[in-house]
């Protein structure tokens, strides 16, 4: 599997990933004694069993905290990770969350990623005072919790700035935005992309589909018929491979951009989707790059290596879990006394400028009512069986909806 | 009618699929009296094996083989051993046993594959029928309807010809008698899997390429094809052959309404019930025409 990875990103990164495999992988107190203290319970949800798999960002967590675990712990004491699945089942993501909170007793979350539990559980968690450091945010309940906060932008942003993309570099005039109509995700997404071109003087026809159709040809007839000059597609990648395919079939690359969220930014998405699509599809990144030469970016492929699976994947999201693990260890490093589930909130509702080289810019949780720290990111094309870097600057997303947060940011200085 | 055109002829190609599977279903029901839950995931194993051979960087030939193969052979070994041992038990469970099956071949496949994103490419994809300018259909959606024709005929033509179909009315009409006469039961019934196998291979090829390859997502093709099957009453392959394209056409003209474009895939379900009520008005429901089959 590892040398899929290679051939898929291409020499640069079979450079980066070789070197960071045999690199000494830092993690926790980085001593190399195993920690045999008192467990430390902590908890995540995912949605793994459904029609897409988004356990990447937990399954990198565990492998980080596999990794503190032979490195002292926290302070002596190992980490308990416990994932669970809320087989994208609102109900399902309750119970397990129950389940971790009331008789695991976590003392927090971290690495979560999930379509549904964000809705079902943010208000639980707000009663019972978990803090939830997740790994990925994916409709809008993530990014409105008081105790959520995830890594990253969220497909809304990416969409929006896949759409900015495309449109600023070919002078695009009307876009169409294809998402799923999965409450509080489709119409928020593309209602994004909406709103930003009414400001910017793109027009923006919508396609809700019903996530459960089999046919892709049907919704591309229907993104069609307004004759876009750029078509965004706000969706998990398992669900644009049937809509590239049938756009494929009508020849729609030729004519038309393509601009896709941070999903389709995966090692094997430049093999899936074929030859066709090499050099017409712009992937926006939340995070940054895979083969980033950083100090972070090798350490999450050293652990990887290590302590993950061989079937884990090497994504955006397995960065972001990476980075919910460190940045929830650090702050359990940090607490004075015991560790319990106030101590893990109040320094999870500590953290700010969290400065790593797989963000744009510093990460915070805070003390905001809602929370999205990361809103900057970068564009890549899928060319030669890669992911050629476009942008040499990461730019933010033009999202009315972030007001909010930039005044916040702003006011407290949490993101210098 | 312009507008129209094309979300027809996509409704009819991948409604041409629905009903290819529906006949499947059909034909084993008809013999053996079991609604095999397991077709969907038999098809999605189909095309997961096929990919995986294809991404082995063997000839394509010897993907499509494989995929049919696999799924055929594990229809063969479901028939051949585990129905057998569930003959005398009620319809439901033989039913749900096939559910278990489907379960077992979905999980399996998942574990293997995983969720990385994959596609089925076929050769027929690149080329299709062009209208006003655009391409109106794929090569491959115009061979999936070809061949939901061809196999449909066939099977009409098998069961009303052939001494293999001669048997398989026997069992329809009654498994009990037949038996007593010299049907050899089981060796039909092993037939009508292998059939049924046949089928589902196929039309998870399709379905692989069409919609998306994912076993789970594959798995739960099963949907609109029993949706088909039940329109024709479990019975007649004309009637699901009807129902099939009745679904796939209805489906994608939901994609032209917004207000009602999110819930298309309920299409399948809709058609069904409606199928089903219709049919009691008339007094031909499923289980007055089946119950020879308990």
């Amino acid at each position: 599997m590892k040398q899929k990875y290679i051939l898929a990103l291409g020499l640069v990164v079979a450079a980066s990933f070789s070197v960071s495999a045999q690199a000494q992988d830092r993690c926790g107190l980085g001593n190399g004694k195993k920690a045999t203290g008192e467990p430390i319970q902590i908890g995540a949800i995912v949605g793994k069993t459904g029609p897409e798999d988004f356990s990447s960002a937990a399954r990198s967590a565990e492998a980080y905290f596999k990794c503190v675990n032979a490195n002292g712990g926290i302070n002596g004491r190992p980490v308990n990770y416990t994932v669970q699945d809320d087989t994208w089942n609102p109900e399902v993501a309750s119970q397990a969350a129950s389940k971790l909170v009331k008789d695991t007793k976590v003392v927090g979350m971290v690495g979560s990623t999930s379509f549904v539990e964000c809705g079902a559980n943010n208000k639980m968690y707000e009663q019972e005072g978990v803090a939830v450091i997740a790994g990925v945010g994916v409709p809008r309940a993530c990014f409105y919790g008081k105790n959520y906060a995830a890594f990253n932008q969220g497909p809304r942003q990416s969409t929006i700035s896949a759409a900015m993309y495309i449109a600023d570099t070919f002078k695009l005039k009307n876009i169409t935005c294809i998402a799923p109509g999965i409450p509080g995700f489709g119409d928020w997404v593309c209602g994004g992309v909406e709103s930003w071109g009414k400001a910017n003087g793109v027009a923006v026809k919508q396609v809700i589909f019903d996530p459960g159709q089999l046919d892709g040809n049907a919704i591309v007839l229907q993104a069609q018929a307004s004759k876009p000059d750029g078509i965004v597609l706000g969706m998990p990648r398992g669900m644009m491979l049937p809509i590239l395919t049938a756009a494929e079939q009508q020849d729609m690359g030729k004519s038309i951009k393509w601009g896709l969220p941070t999903s389709a930014y995966h090692t094997e998405m430049p093999k899936a989707a074929g030859k066709y699509w090499d050099g017409k599809l712009y992937v926006h990144m939340e995070l940054e790059p895979l083969d980033k030469d950083g100090a972070d970016t090798k350490n999450w492929l050293a652990v990887m290596a290590k302590y993950g699976n061989k079937k884990d994947p090497i994504d955006s999201f397995s960065q972001a879990g990476y980075l919910s693990a460190q940045v929830a260890t650090n702050a359990m490093l940090g607490i004075k006394g015991d560790i319990d589930r106030k101590a893990f909130f109040n320094a999870a509702r500590g953290i700010k400028n969290v400065k790593t080289d797989m963000l744009c810019a510093p990460w915070y949780f805070g003390e905001g009512e809602r929370h999205q720290a990361n809103h900057n990111g970068r564009v890549a094309l899928l060319t030669g069986g890669s992911f050629k870097l476009q942008t040499p600057n990461c730019f933010q997303a033009k999202d009315a909806d972030l007001a909010d947060v930039l005044a916040y940011e702003a006011k407290t200085g949490v993101a210098k | 009618m312009e507008t129209l055109l094309p979300f027809l002829v996509v409704g009819i190609s991948v409604g041409a699929v629905y009903a290819l599977s529906g006949v499947g279903l059909v034909v084993l029901y008809r013999a053996s009296g079991v609604v095999n839950f397991a077709y969907g995931a038999l098809g999605g194993l189909a095309a997961m094996v096929c990919w995986q051979i294809i991404d082995m960087e063997y000839a394509d030939w010897m993907g499509w083989v494989a995929g049919v193969f696999v799924a055929t052979f594990l229809s063969w070994a479901y028939g051949r051993f585990i129905a057998p041992s569930l003959t005398h038990q009620d319809r439901i469970v033989r039913a749900m046993a096939t559910l278990g099956f489907a379960l077992m071949v979905m999980g399996m496949a998942q574990w293997y594959w995983g969720d990385d994103p994959r596609r089925l490419v076929l050769p027929t994809d690149s080329g299709g029928l062009e209208f006003d300018g655009r391409r109106l259909i794929s090569y491959t959606r115009l061979l999936a309807l070809v061949l939901a024709a061809t196999m449909t005929i066939s099977m009409l033509w098998l069961l009303a010809k052939t001494p293999l179909g001669l048997r398989m009315r026997a069992l329809q009409s009654n498994r009990v008698l037949s038996g007593l006469l010299g049907v050899r039961v089981k060796n039909v019934d092993t037939w009508a899997w292998t059939i049924a196998g046949v089928f589902a291979g196929i039309t998870g090829l399709f379905m692989g390429n069409m919609v998306r390859l994912n076993p789970t997502v594959l798995t739960f093709l099963v949907i609109p094809a029993m949706a088909a099957a039940v329109v024709g009453r479990l019975v007649s392959l004309p009637m699901t052959v009807l129902g099939g394209l009745l679904i796939g056409v209805i489906e994608a003209l939901t994609t032209l309404l917004p207000q009602i474009s999110r819930y298309g895939s309920a299409t399948g379900f809709v058609v069904a019930i409606l199928a089903i009520l219709w049919q009691q008005r008339k007094g031909i429901g499923l289980s007055r025409d089946n119950s020879h089959l308990e």
